[in-house]
């Protein structure tokens, strides 16, 4: 699910940087300091691991990172 | 469905208050420090019930309404709490909640105690010390530290630890302690949980339901 959300975001990111040349290059530049959604959320798991976190909790971290770094793209 | 309600005649309450303290090898410039200080800071206003007999106990958090439900999941995540947990003298069973739904999960872990003849007096009690490892999954060992009181002869205690030949008064897990608040003995008004155990499932049943999820949340 998360995946065809975040393709359908991309879609239209795409459809409307093909209106004009500029803002194709915009979001070139956007996308290379683009932030690492899986990564952010990998790094989560970890930490919660670290610090002895029951499964259940890190997956509930995981999951608020990865949507909180979508949201914010 | 069939469940196991312990009955027994006298029935004793002890209440916990839990300190999540600093941790020296914890990664300072993590991003996520903020959710491990909401848990600090949210710790003290929480309380953890052991609910005892001579034979079985239920240890469980007494989620506090009043504070919002992210706060509540950091206290819940970093004071090693595992879930609701009974155990009896032979048996630890632990009810794990993910996404609205309960397993129960028997636990395996025996826990290799080294008693030592170092005391410390806990409100009226005179504790001794006892000392134990445990490896997480992650291959990370941590150390436990319990302080029982032979005076309170039962032998349960915080999160699904005993064993020992006292109530344990003071657990130390890492950098997290349990710490008793108040006892109260043969209270006839306390109960056991009702136990529904068709919901347990194999620990491997449960390692694959965690693994599906992160797979899930991480788009693999």
């Amino acid at each position: 699910m998360k995946k065809m959300i975040f393709s359908a975001v991309a879609l239209v990111a795409f459809s409307f940087a093909g209106m004009a040349n500029e803002i194709v290059e915009k979001k070139v530049e956007e996308a290379s300091t683009e932030r690492d959604c899986i990564a952010e959320a990998k790094a989560a798991i970890k930490y919660m691991q670290f610090l002895g976190a029951d499964e259940a909790d890190v997956l509930y971290v995981a999951q608020i990172v990865r949507a909180s770094c979508e949201a914010s793209k | 469905m069939f469940f196991l309600c312990p009955l027994y005649s006298q029935i004793n309450k002890a209440i916990y208050s839990v300190s999540i303290n600093n941790k020296e090898d914890i990664d300072k410039t993590s991003p996520f420090n903020s959710y491990y200080k909401i848990a600090q800071e949210n710790s003290n206003q929480f309380t953890f019930h052991l609910i005892f007999s001579k034979d079985s106990s239920d240890f469980f958090i007494n989620d506090n309404l009043e504070l919002e439900y992210h706060s509540f999941r950091m206290v819940k995540a970093f004071s090693r709490y595992q879930g609701f947990v009974r155990k009896t003298k032979n048996k630890t069973f632990i009810e794990k909640e993910i996404d609205n739904k309960t397993y129960i999960l028997e636990e395996k872990t025996v826990y290799n105690w080294t008693l030592t003849t170092e005391t410390k007096k806990i409100g009226s009690y005179n504790c001794y010390k006892a000392t134990a490892e445990k490896t997480i999954k992650n291959k990370i060992i941590v150390p436990i530290t319990a302080w029982y009181c032979p005076e309170i002869a039962y032998q349960f205690g915080p999160n699904g630890y005993g064993n020992l030949p006292g109530l344990i008064v003071e657990l130390q897990i890492d950098n997290v302690i349990y710490g008793l608040k108040s006892i109260n003995f043969d209270d006839n008004t306390i109960k056991f949980k009702e136990i529904d155990f068709e919901k347990i499932i194999s620990q491997d049943k449960y390692d694959e339901i965690i693994k599906e999820k992160m797979k899930f949340i991480l788009d693999e």
